[in-house]
């Protein structure tokens, strides 16, 4: 066949090699059809040996299997339950399927099999979080059978050898976003060599890229990184510099974090009248100039158009020490440090910087989480008493802090909140809502729905219709005891002339709401469902 | 009770967005009437009218009085997925005047087709003057067809004269313009074949030796057809089906090759070219463990004529039409009611005994280019080319780089594995594992 596939290639024309089927047994059939030009001859051995060889086609010997999976010991979808949490993929709703898979967790049942390849191709991080433990003994087989599910394995186990030289590789060979993942993912298993392999060739990275490379260590910072960090400090760049001091500042006892808190306390003053320490009044005096050790340990030196220097200064250095520092120092409650700074020139700066402070080391340390609370109240109480850009500033605030609070205060926060919102204001005050933490208490939920209800059975304008839209992100995040409180007939204002578009649009609203309700209580009676016939 | 899937249901679906309209339409709210009997399901639902919706359990035909030009439509879908979820919520009951008529139109209907298949010269002898016309337009057609091979013949033979390394620079329409002269000349089922071709050139590395046995394979069928009148009858059937001449009913009385059986639907997929979409269903017997291929086509979205779904199975007579390897197929008569897998699909213990298969159709019929089979204890093995394997090592490359679905189904156990083999790879359609049929 190869001689006539050569002929073939270059054409008959240019090729005058005879044409004959050698020694192969289907050359008489040829010769049977007395076919005389060489075109023919061409095409009639060719076909022949073609199907020859179709016919005598053999497998290829030898394949080894793939080890099979364990058998799954959790309980296994019901296929009602499949149907829904498929429905969920191909309609992209996201926060649906985040629930969905919580409710699954906590009743300890595992994704069906047939879905495992759509559920681990959803780059969505929430979804990833939800679906590890409830991938079941299958899902973790199938997630080492495709590189593209690695991250299966990342999250739940330590690298292997094998992917230790894979990682290597793309590290030495892979783009910067590539690299950036390899870092990443090295760092949560072997922080040490992590560091190792950045080293020999950061200083040769773009200005970006080592700023971006940087904050992949934030994951598994230890002490042992301090040094590298330091010597980030002496970097060309500010932006590299900037990154590296909040990094070391992360690290109680690098000597940044020191030199941070000593400036602080420079800063920061606390005054008493006289012996009663009823009314404590904080004075802040930011530094005159600052030197060049300051400049290296990432206090910028020039501030953007618009805003004050020396308070850009009070705000890196107050949010780079942890604020329970404070509670410490001055023994003092976070809420009484924070009246304290009331009055001064610098108070917005101060505020600010703890409330950086508070996010940054929140995680870290239960006494700088403490501080949420009360700089939240703080951050509602500007909202509701200035204007403008103030205003803004406050909400931002307010917005950045909310998903890391405890959810009680989160939820109590937000009911006052929209107690106190009136006129057009709650509009902003909705806009939080989605950053709330999920699943709702059932508190919150009914007292939320009765704010909503008697809302809508009023208005009928565009407040009625922000309102209505805020049930989208309710309908997602109710607890199941507040679904029937949810489904109860939903009294609308009828419309007057005027606003018979925006009553049309708060109705749909409601009616998507009740539909989102209804999916999830169906998968969660399924959920039961499954459930008790496991048991019987 | 209707034995079906709700997958298999969904498979039934025109496309995904009537299958998800169909799931809407489960909640037992929207069906103010709903009932079975022996024979049929049926309910009443509440859309933007009501509208009746039958479905025949004999051979899941179905009608709707809505106006959608979807087949099946989203209420016919809904009424099937939820006798299917929750059997309970509907009862056994007398069938309603509106069902029974319905019912009894269809069998009418069914009972005239097969009067026409037993009496076939009802249907030859409307009068000497249209069989004139009829020989006549069949001469016309042969002496057509005959200049559209010999066209065939030159244009390949110029191909290789000039070289097939020239066609790897030449667009798609190479082919299609081909396939529209064969098309002219009233030869529609070579023409597809010749625009298959177009798909061969750059898609791997031995394309032109792929390319050249193609081409080789229709000078054979040019030469056969030259000397039509030498050959075996059923063979000289089969190259006449091959160019496109339709099997007319009253050949395929004829031919009377006619089996019973329990008939098991192993696998499906739909070839669908823009213009005609192509339903291969292929079906194994239960007890003669005799293939046959069910083909079925459609034009502009209009419905197939029967609902095949793959994994269920029925017993029946099934029709085998003219040909040496008698693998093309369809139901004469189907009895009982359609089912789910009752059990594991017949299929071939090793990729050998497969190919021995394939090979002795082949030996029949050397223009066939599918064969279906079921694997039995069969494993995925994901790679740069995936592979099927049996349980003896032995393995066939499979088509496509994503069958993840199917590994994650059977987690690396044996399953039974239904395929199409096209002689370079296989298409997987279809596995049964734990007793459960998922389309692949």
């Amino acid at each position: 066949m190869d001689d006539l596939v050569k002929i073939a290639l270059v054409g008959t024309s240019r090729n005058s090699a005879p044409i004959a089927a050698g020694e192969h047994p289907t050359g008489a059939l040829v010769s049977a059809t007395a076919a005389d030009d060489r075109e023919t001859l061409l095409l009639l051995h060719a076909g022949a040996q073609a199907i020859y060889g179709l016919a005598g086609r053999r497998p290829i010997a030898g394949v080894a299997a793939l080890v099979p999976a364990e058998a799954e010991t959790a309980r296994m979808a019901s296929r009602k339950l499949a149907g829904l949490l498929a429905n969920g993929v191909a309609t992209n709703a996201t926060d649906l399927l985040v629930d969905f898979l919580r409710q699954m967790r906590g009743n300890q049942i595992v994704v069906p099999p047939d879905l495992l390849p759509l559920l681990l191709n959803c780059a969505d991080v929430a979804v990833r979080e939800q679906l590890l433990p409830v991938l079941g003994e299958r899902g973790k087989w199938l997630s080492r059978q495709n590189p593209a599910w690695s991250w299966v394995d990342r999250g739940i186990a330590h690298l292997t050898d094998t992917d230790q030289i894979e990682l290597k590789r793309a590290w030495d060979e892979g783009t910067i976003a590539e690299r950036r993942q390899v870092l990443a993912s090295l760092r949560r298993s072997d922080p040490r060599r992590a560091r190792e392999w950045l080293e020999p060739t950061f200083a040769q990275e773009k200005p970006a890229h080592r700023v971006s490379l940087l904050e992949e260590l934030a994951v598994g910072l230890s002490a042992a990184d301090e040094p590298f960090l330091d010597g980030c400090l002496a970097d060309r760049a500010p932006s590299v510099q900037q990154a590296a001091a909040r990094l070391l500042c992360c690290l109680p006892d690098s000597s940044l974090s020191a030199r941070m808190r000593a400036r602080a306390d420079a800063v920061l003053s606390l005054e008493t009248n006289g012996a009663s320490r009823k009314k404590a009044k904080l004075t802040c005096a930011p530094p005159e100039k600052i030197d060049r050790e300051a400049d290296r340990d990432g206090i910028p030196s020039k501030a953007p158009a618009g805003r004050g220097l020396k308070a850009l200064w009070v705000e890196t250095i107050i949010g780079a020490v942890p604020p329970s520092h404070w509670a410490n120092k001055f023994a003092l409650a976070p809420a009484v440090l924070i009246e304290a700074v009331y009055d001064d020139p610098f108070e917005q700066a101060v505020l600010v910087g703890w409330s950086e402070a508070a996010l940054r080391f929140g995680g870290a340390d239960g006494e700088s989480t403490a501080w949420l609370t009360p700089l939240w109240n703080h951050w509602a109480g500007a909202a509701k008493r200035m204007k403008g850009s103030g205003r803004a500033q406050a909400l931002e605030r307010l917005k950045s802090l909310l998903p890391s609070m405890p959810s009680d205060d989160a939820e109590q926060g937000m009911l006052a909140l929209f107690t106190a919102a009136a006129g057009s204001d709650h509009v902003e005050s909705l806009s939080l809502l989605p950053l709330l933490p999920r699943p709702w208490s059932a508190a919150f939920g009914e007292r939320f729905l009765e704010l909503v209800r008697r809302v809508l059975g009023r208005e009928t304008d565009n407040t009625a219709y922000q309102w209505s839209n805020a049930l989208f992100t309710a309908g997602r995040a109710i607890p199941a005891e507040v679904f029937t409180a949810a489904q109860a007939e939903w009294q609308l204002a009828s419309p007057k002339r005027s606003s018979a578009w925006h009553v049309d649009a708060v109705g749909r609203e409601v009616e998507r709401f009740l539909e989102t309700i209804q999916t999830r209580q169906s998968f969660f009676a399924e959920v039961a469902a499954s459930m008790s016939t496991e048991r019987s | 009770m209707v034995n079906l899937t709700l997958e298999q249901v969904e498979e039934m679906a025109p496309d995904a967005a009537s299958a998800a309209a169909g799931k809407k339409l489960v909640g037992i709210k929207h069906w103010p009437e709903l009932g079975r009997s022996s024979d049929a399901l049926w309910g009443k639902c509440q859309g933007s009218a009501v509208y009746q919706v039958k479905i025949d359990l004999s051979n899941l035909g179905y009608n709707c009085s809505c106006p959608s030009r979807k087949f099946p439509c989203k209420h016919v879908l809904g009424l099937l997925m939820l006798a299917v979820q929750s059997p309970a919520a509907v009862t056994e009951t007398n069938s309603p005047d509106w069902v029974d008529d319905w019912l009894a139109k269809r069998r009418a209907r069914d009972e005239k087709r097969g009067v026409a298949e037993k009496e076939p010269l009802v249907v030859a002898s409307t009068g000497p003057v249209d069989q004139k016309a009829k020989e006549k337009r069949a001469e016309q057609r042969g002496a057509n067809v005959r200049d559209g091979l010999s066209r065939l013949d030159l244009w390949m033979k110029d191909l290789v004269r000039s070289g097939l390394a020239a066609v790897e620079t030449q667009p798609a329409s190479l082919w299609d313009e081909q396939a529209k002269r064969l098309v002219d000349a009233q030869a529609p089922g070579l023409a597809s074949r010749v625009a298959r071709l177009a798909s061969i050139p750059r898609s791997s590395p031995d394309w032109v030796g792929r390319l050249l046995a193609e081409l080789g394979r229709i000078q054979w069928l040019i030469h056969a057809h030259n000397r039509l009148d030498a050959l075996d009858p059923l063979l000289a059937g089969d190259i006449r089906q091959i160019l496109g001449w339709n099997v007319s009913q009253a050949d395929l009385d004829q031919s009377g090759d006619v089996e019973s059986d329990r008939w098991v639907v192993v696998g499906q997929w739909v070839d669908d070219d823009e213009r005609v979409r192509a339903q291969r269903s292929w079906v194994v017997g239960r007890n003669t463990g005799r293939w046959g291929l069910l083909l079925q086509f459609s034009v502009g979205g209009q419905p197939f004529p029967e609902s095949i779904v793959a994994g269920t199975e029925q017993a029946g007579r099934l029709m085998f039409y003219p040909g040496a390897a008698r693998l093309r197929a369809k139901f004469a008569q189907r009895e009982g009611a359609v089912t789910s897998l009752v059990d594991r699909p017949p299929g071939f213990d090793t990729i050998g005994d497969f190919l021995d298969h394939a090979t002795a159709f082949l030996a029949k019929q050397p223009w066939l280019d599918a064969f279906g089979g079921v694997l039995r204890d069969a494993t995925l093995v994901p790679a740069d080319t995936w592979l099927l394997r049996d349980r003896t090592g032995h393995a066939l490359p499979l088509r496509g780089s994503n069958h993840w679905k199917a590994v994650a189904i059977t987690g690396g156990h044996p399953c039974d594995l239904a395929f199409e083999w096209d002689g370079h790879c296989l298409r997987p359609l279809g596995l049964v594992i734990a007793g459960q049929y998922w389309s692949a």
